[in-house]
């Protein structure tokens, strides 16, 4: 009993108003959000005069969470997390690049102790005596603030992050249950190939790195070489017990993020543990991902069946239908199900439509045909929107009758994977619209070349453009990433360096355009409506441009 | 028309060489480390005169309206515009500050000003976005926030030469524009000071 009171009061105890937060915490959240500790918000000015206050004076701002800076045009932002900061670096900073005659002339910046610090935070002035850049500004904080600030600096971004060995850096990917074994294999034989390639294309860097340190007397190059290891996390059973399984592959092997992966259903439980454990996770092969709120460590192509229903509004409510539109939606009453249906009645309620007629399907049985002529005939719908996958719409009345009232049957392009088998016959010829979030038909097939003349060289099998692309992706965009950090293995730099460089990859997924930034974890931000994918793989035109909602 | 261009080019090159000069003597003194004159390195910025020829595109403003950019930028009152993404991490934050700053300094003349800021990132940049946006740096009804299509963010920025082929890239720089049937822009280039801003528009609207 008394034990567990005092295992209580421990836990309770770190959130007690009036006890001081140790240095660290404090230096936290000054850095992170601009909060001192008496809770009043950071204030510097800019060498302008510019006032910044609060969240937007926080370090973080410019410095990012990794502390190891970055920059954005001709603006570089030193790196300051503290075995960097409190070690001489070798500097060239951007106002001496400014000017010609000093642009070879780096230098070497003297250590930071804590009083230069306190110089640079406040005077904008670094320990050789130079003024810090424009976008520097100077800080109003005491000696304490700066001794907390000091201690948060010092812990971050660490030399060796979980996953990472002084030889090795460790991978998973995740396998739910319930995907097709070829998906799967289309899946890991991407990936597989590609840590072959990474390891082979550096197999001598061992040996190079050896042989500079004889020859130079360092290890500067060559120091950032590590083995891709790959290990394949498979879940089995119920989504409730998969944060116990990660947990479990995890602790058996830590790993520095997770690339890919797959899922017929529910991802939730492998973001929440990306995002509990801080593992970068990359890029899913995944229709529903957790749309909810945005994450920090999560990554996804799109927000799926979600942003299909947001592009279905804004075209339906820009002139296709009118306020008072009969308008029918039919889903499965489950999570991944009410999450479309729910943001296109918003969606269109926003815009000023608010006839949506929700019609769930609950349980798992499949859907027989006499659900949909009583549908069709009871309802009557002028648009009637399908949140499906293809077993759920096998039975639908296609080579039936169009009734006159209806103007367009509108299904998801991610949900259904074989569109061509909605026959459009007769009267339903045009009626029957496919809202697509991917590349269109031709530009895709010459994207895809690269990939497919890299995968054939390897004897992959081509099985799956789809998985294969995006896979190729998440692989292709971590090892870009890596090999822009050079020996900072630091899981913020990692996210940071994503989000800088998803935009310019040279890796195409199957998505038209890809583009992140700071603090954005869904990549592919628009889709179309189309007139489905025909027999024979041709596509019907596009019924709209690229939507963005 | 001729004479007037003539001298506002001249005020500007003036004006612009003044700015270079006190910078590069900043820059000598902190080498010599002038730890007095730290304040004095202000806003390193260059001044230049340029003609723009704006596309003629329809971009959305912070309420979800469309409006041609071109209807935005005709008018009598003087303009000022920049280029930003509202998840911008170094540079924007500050060009936007400095924005508000000059709103604040110009008190209750702020509304005889249109200010421009356009997205960059248009595809993150929704209506929803610029609003919340706009609030955190107290734009008043004078400041425009605008998205549109990617293609004609990037005609925009084309026009102004401020196209970097990404967003991360991007340089800071602020135009001014008198208003009326003048062609001619000022444009400042680099991290400026709102009172720098506010002098150039003061030049500006003098003639």
């Amino acid at each position: 009993m008394l034990s567990a009171w005092l295992l209580l009061t421990a836990l309770v105890h770190p959130a007690h108003a009036g006890v001081p937060p140790d240095d660290e915490s404090a230096g936290k959240r000054i850095y992170r959000e601009g909060m001192l500790p008496s809770g009043e918000p950071l204030r510097g000015t800019l060498q302008n005069g510019v006032e910044l206050s609060g969240s937007a004076a926080a370090c973080a701002v410019c410095h990012r969470r990794s502390g190891l800076g970055g920059g954005e045009g001709q603006n570089s932002v030193r790196p300051i997390a503290g075995r960097l900061l409190f070690a001489p670096a070798l500097i060239q900073s951007s106002s001496d690049q400014a000017s010609p005659a000093q642009a070879s002339s780096a230098r070497t910046r003297p250590r930071y102790t804590l009083d230069a610090l306190a110089r640079a935070l406040r005077d904008g002035v670094d320990p050789s005596g130079r003024l810090l850049d424009a976008l520097m500004p100077r800080y109003r904080l005491n000696d304490d603030e700066v001794r907390q600030l000091a201690a948060y600096l010092q812990q971050l971004a660490p030399r060796q992050a979980p996953g990472v060995t002084g030889s090795e850096i460790h991978f998973a990917t995740v396998i739910a249950p319930g995907v097709k074994p070829t998906q799967e294999k289309a899946m890991l034989d991407v990936l597989q190939a590609f840590f072959a390639a990474k390891n082979g294309g550096t197999r001598q860097e061992q040996r190079r790195r050896e042989i500079g340190r004889n020859v130079t007397g360092s290890e500067q190059m060559y120091r950032a070489y590590r083995k891709w290891q790959l290990h394949v996390w498979r879940l089995r059973g119920q989504p409730e017990s998969w944060p116990a399984q990660l947990q479990d592959y995890y602790r058996e092997q830590p790993v520095f993020a997770v690339l890919s992966g797959i899922a017929a259903g529910s991802w939730q439980p492998v973001h929440e543990f990306c995002e509990r454990n801080e593992v970068p996770c990359l890029f899913p092969n995944i229709g529903f991902p957790a749309v909810a709120q945005t994450g920090y460590s999560s990554f996804y192509f799109s927000r799926g069946a979600v942003l299909e229903a947001e592009v279905l509004a804004k075209h339906l409510a820009g002139g296709v239908v009118g306020r008072d539109n009969n308008i029918v939606q039919v889903f499965r009453d489950d999570a991944s199900g009410r999450a479309p249906a729910q943001a296109l009645r918003a969606a269109l309620r926003q815009r000023g439509i608010d006839t949506v007629v929700d019609r769930p399907l609950s349980g798992s049985v499949p859907v027989p045909e006499s659900f949909w002529i009583r549908l069709l005939d009871g309802d009557r719908p002028e648009t009637l929107i399908l949140w499906l996958n293809d077993a759920d719409i096998a039975k639908f009345p296609l080579q039936r009758e169009v009734p006159l009232s209806l103007h367009g049957l509108y299904v998801s392009g991610s949900l259904v994977a074989s569109p061509e088998r909605l026959q459009q016959v007769g009267g339903w010829i045009g009626r029957v619209r496919c809202v697509d979030q991917l590349e269109q038909a031709g530009l895709r097939t010459q994207h895809m070349t690269r990939m497919n003349t890299w995968l054939r060289a390897r004897n992959v099998l081509l099985a799956d453009e789809h998985i294969q692309a995006n896979t190729f992706f998440a692989a292709g965009i971590a090892g870009d990433a890596l090999a822009h950090m050079d020996e900072n293995f630091s899981r913020d730099y990692f996210i940071e360096r994503i989000e800088h460089m998803t935009g310019q990859s040279l890796f195409h997924s199957v998505y038209p355009r890809l583009s992140l930034g700071p603090g954005q974890r869904f990549a592919s931000k628009g889709g179309y409506v189309t007139g489905c994918m025909l027999k024979g793989g041709h596509r019907a035109a596009l019924q709209s441009n690229w939507i963005v909602p | 028309m001729k004479y007037r261009e003539v001298i506002l080019a001249l005020v500007i090159l003036f004006a612009g060489t003044v700015m270079a000069m006190s910078a590069g003597n900043a820059r000598s003194e902190t080498e010599h480390n002038h730890h007095h004159h730290t304040m004095a390195d202000a806003s390193a910025h260059q001044s230049s005169a340029a003609s723009y020829d704006i596309p003629d595109v329809r971009l959305v403003d912070a309420g979800g309206m469309t409006i041609s950019l071109r209807e935005v930028l005709d008018g009598n009152e003087p303009v000022l515009l920049n280029f930003i993404f509202t998840s911008c991490t170094a540079v924007c934050p500050v060009m936007s500050a400095t924005f508000s700053q000059v709103q604040e300094q110009l008190g209750d003349e702020a509304g005889g000003v249109r200010m421009v800021s356009i997205s960059i990132d248009p595809e993150n940049d929704t209506p929803a976005r610029l609003r919340e946006y706009a609030s955190r740096f107290g734009a008043g009804p004078q400041w425009r926030m605008l998205t549109g299509s990617t293609e004609d963010s990037i005609a925009v920025q084309r026009a102004f030469g401020a196209f970097r082929g990404d967003k991360m890239n991007h340089e800071p720089a602020t135009y001014l524009h008198t208003g009326g049937p003048e062609k001619s822009w000022v444009r400042l280039d680099g991290l400026t000071s709102a009172s720098d801003i506010i002098k150039t528009y003061r030049e500006l609207a003098a003639h």
